[in-house]
């Protein structure tokens, strides 16, 4: 499955800049894309217009390019069959759930797509094994925690069998415990081989999941890099004004003190390890275990 | 605590078919236009308590219906004073008991005073007591199963969705400007109107964005794709719900014909 | 120095016997900076809420600036305490910025021209000044983030309280609010902070609470707190990976910051 963007341009009504701006790049299947970028640099419009939300649903702003799903315009496609391929989650937990208990929740797409209900009973009660929400089937969704709300909303998408599944910033209203039960569900998934695109800003634990950061700047592309090849470029990352997590930060600094990283660690247990091997002398000694 | 809210418990009343629930609900609803007798709207509401004590939640009623007390005291005073005005009653003579002025209070009227807001209790109770032993989106399903259009039960069930999140919402914004010194005790009616609107324009945004990102939520998740569609959850109805559904209905054509009779009026 | 905030013995609990707080004292000296962390439900806004009479205290009692917050209500509390929330949706309703940031000190009942003062120089210590006569929705997240602070500070409350003021803010914001908050603790306020960013927490407040199930586990310099493992365990907190990586390398010293770990590490290699 795969999605090609050709020079996309999408201004919203009554809005005067283009919200994104000659966009241009390629999913390929088993990717995970970690799209970053400022408030208002485009990253919620390049994920609606990538999930068919725009045109078919926000009607009205003005559209230039195209997206092809599978070789097929969106355009010309029916938003529910781009729903089969693409699912999306939303960053406000509040706007997916509608009214159902936690099961139904799951079980309305599958509804919407005419299943059977026998398959339908197998998928969900999959799913809701897997993502641990089983104990809470028949109640509802407002009795989850914010971290519970979103995984439940994950998998409700991921019930529908798309190939790829967009996250708009899923974990920016939660606290830190929900934040890592989403982060863990999107590491589950992508050792299933679904095609990941999250959209997020201070994704230090997700970072070495990704195989692709794209950066959005004003509605333009303006790096499209491997996670360790974005954050090896320090001039880079302050011009962006993205969240850097601390240890490349100490790394850049370390770096510019003259001491070299043979690779650019994007963690912690990466940093300790490069400096522990770090030429010089100092940590591969006995003081540092 | 939240008005209606479903309460979870386990009881014979949870465990029912939400269409057996409706069938009584609406027999005791019935039974109280039927008859306008002290003696029996009182008993039609112990009924209902009753009820509410098999399922388990009747300390959650009684609290609720607490709140009904002072429309309860103002339909007392008003039936038993003016009775006489009301389209509804049949006027005879009665024995006078107390004398005000210009008002009387007679026995006739105190019977009338007795009997209605014991109806008005009856009347809230028993749907009150069915939104609290049955969960919503139960409800909704049964719609659909006795024919309402998916459609209309879906929309039903997202509205009621949303009324614990307006009160919600409306409290942390009510908290956020009264930090801000917002004073909504006092004040006259004007002053006060004046008041809501630094909470109520905040609440329509939130809810309007709501509403927006709902939609498109919807329709990712194929909302709408096709002219149909299938369903997860059946209900089916056991024995209890049928037996309830029969003599639900018995009782209440038994009401109306005794009504029809001319039987349980004050006065008649 | 005064303590202008005194918390003691408090106990509150919404329902009956259910405690979110159970027995918490301490006290906050004016022109502190302070930070409150703990997990989800330690009752950190519970806490907070009772500095502006948003709650009563079921047991125990809290004082600001000598004011029993029993006996004084919400309005009049706000005169000292300014309560930020998190979420700048929830307060903005009016047609232009200066109408926005006039209301609080509207409330409290200055004229005119006092009024004037306060919406320009809160305007302008939030960098909105010129914005005055845009709507409020027609600013970015990020502005109105700054547009809600600069409401509460135009009351001139002698402490600010901030909740969760970075969540769900982009980075550049982030460093704007810090910036704003900095800015403020240096005129003298005093500034009660949550947050669960522990990076920040570390970068830019020297005196933390800990909590954790409604108790105070601890109430010390941020370094001090940090350098706990057991009090972090037990409050279900990360710390920054500054000090993750301090404490693989078997590092002696918590390094707060970037800067701290780059000095400690440079030394150490050199």
């Amino acid at each position: 499955m795969k999605i090609k963007v050709e020079h996309l341009y999408y201004t919203y009504p009554y809005s005067q800049n283009p919200a994104l701006s000659d966009i241009n790049f390629e999913v390929k299947e088993k990717e995970f894309i970690l799209i970053t970028g400022p408030s208002g640099s485009g990253k919620s419009t390049l994920a609606l217009s990538l999930a068919g939300v725009i045109p078919h649903i926000l009607k009205g702003g003005i559209m230039e390019g195209r997206v092809l799903i599978d070789g097929v315009d969106s355009h010309l496609m029916r938003l529910s069959e781009v729903a089969r391929k693409i699912g999306m989650v939303f960053q406000d937990p509040e706007c997916q759930f509608f009214g159902l208990s936690v099961e139904e929740e799951v079980a309305f797409g599958l509804e919407n797509l005419c299943i059977p209900r026998e398959l339908m009973e197998k998928k969900v009660n999959e799913s809701l094994v897997l993502s641990g929400l089983l104990k809470f089937r028949k109640k509802e969704p407002s009795s989850l925690s914010g971290g519970q709300k979103q995984r439940l909303a994950i998998i409700s998408v991921l019930a529908m069998e798309p190939s790829v599944i967009i996250l708009d910033e899923p974990t920016s209203n939660l606290d830190p415990y929900g934040a890592s039960l989403v982060l863990d569900t999107l590491q589950k998934l992508q050792q299933t081989g679904k095609t990941i695109i999250l959209i997020e800003r201070k994704a230090a634990h997700v970072m070495p999941l990704a195989s692709r950061i794209i950066a959005l700047q004003e509605g333009k592309i303006v790096v499209d890099a491997a996670p360790r090849k974005f954050f090896a470029d320090e001039a880079l990352l302050r011009n962006l004004q993205v969240y850097t997590p601390q240890v490349v930060r100490v790394a850049h600094k370390l770096q510019e003190l003259g001491f070299k990283f043979n690779e650019f660690p994007l963690t912690v247990e990466e940093f300790c390890e490069l400096l522990k091997k770090l030429g010089s002398g100092g940590y591969a000694t006995d003081n540092y275990r | 605590m939240k008005f209606a809210k479903y309460i979870e418990r386990d009881s014979i009343v949870h465990r029912l078919d939400p269409r057996s629930k409706i069938a009584l609900c609406l027999a005791i609803i019935g039974a109280a236009f039927s008859f306008t007798y002290p003696l029996f709207m009182m008993g039609l509401f112990i009924f209902v308590l009753i009820l509410s004590f098999v399922a388990k939640i009747w300390r959650e009623f009684m609290s609720q219906t607490k709140l009904l007390f002072s429309v309860v005291i103002m339909a007392f005073v008003l039936w038993s004073l003016f009775y006489r005005w009301s389209l509804f009653t049949v006027v005879t003579s009665s024995r006078v008991i107390l004398q005000l002025g210009p008002i009387s209070l007679d026995e006739l009227g105190l019977l009338y005073g007795v009997t209605m807001p014991f109806r008005v209790l009856v009347l809230i109770g028993a749907p009150l007591l069915i939104f609290m032993t049955t969960a919503f989106s139960d409800l909704s399903t049964a719609l659909v199963q006795l024919r309402v259009p998916y459609k209309v039960a879906f929309t039903l069930g997202l509205s009621m969705r949303f009324v614990p999140t307006i009160s919600e919402e409306m409290e942390i914004i009510r908290q956020a400007q009264m930090a801000r010194g917002l004073e909504l005790e006092r004040g006259g009616i004007v002053k006060k109107a004046r008041a809501y609107v630094p909470i109520f324009v905040p609440l329509i945004v939130r809810l309007l964005e709501l509403a927006d990102r709902m939609s498109s939520a919807m329709e990712v998740r194929a909302f709408g794709a096709y002219p149909r569609r299938t369903f997860y959850k059946v209900l089916s109805m056991g024995s209890i719900d049928y037996v309830i559904v029969v003599s639900s209905s018995i009782f209440l054509l038994l009401c109306v014909w005794l009504r029809l009779q001319g039987i349980g009026t004050i006065g008649g | 120095m005064q303590p202008i905030i005194i918390v003691r013995d408090l106990w509150f609990a919404y329902e009956k016997a259910d405690y979110i707080l159970k027995g918490v004292s301490f006290s906050i000296t004016s022109g502190e900076l302070i930070a409150i962390i703990g997990h989800n439900g330690s009752g950190k806004t519970t806490l907070v809420k009772h500095f502006n009479g948003l709650l009563k205290p079921t047991k125990g009692s809290v004082f600001i600036n000598g004011i029993d917050t029993k006996q004084a209500t919400v309005a009049e509390l706000a005169r000292n305490v300014g309560y930020v929330f998190q979420n700048p949706n929830h307060q903005i309703f009016a047609d232009t910025v200066y109408e926005e940031v006039a209301f609080g000190p509207r409330n409290l009942g200055y004229d005119e021209e006092r009024i004037h003062e306060l919406v320009e120089s809160s305007l302008q210590a939030t960098g909105l000044d010129g914005t005055e006569n845009t709507p409020p929705f027609a600013l970015s997240m990020g502005a109105r983030e700054r547009l809600a602070i600069a409401s509460i500070i135009a009351m001139d409350p002698k402490v600010l309280v901030f909740d969760e003021p970075t969540t769900g803010q982009d980075h550049k914001t982030c460093l704007e609010v810090m910036e704003i908050i900095r800015k403020c603790s240096k005129e003298g306020k005093t500034i009660v902070l949550i947050s669960h960013d522990m990076e920040l927490v570390a970068e830019w407040v020297n005196r933390v609470i800990v909590m954790a199930d409604g108790v105070i586990l601890l109430e010390g310099s941020t370094r001090e707190a940090f350098s706990k493992q057991e009090v972090l365990k037990s409050a279900k907190l990360k710390p920054p990976q500054v000090i993750q990586a301090a404490r693989k390398l078997g590092l002696q010293d918590i390094p707060l910051t970037v800067d701290e770990l780059v000095t400690i590490i440079s030394r150490d290699l050199t």
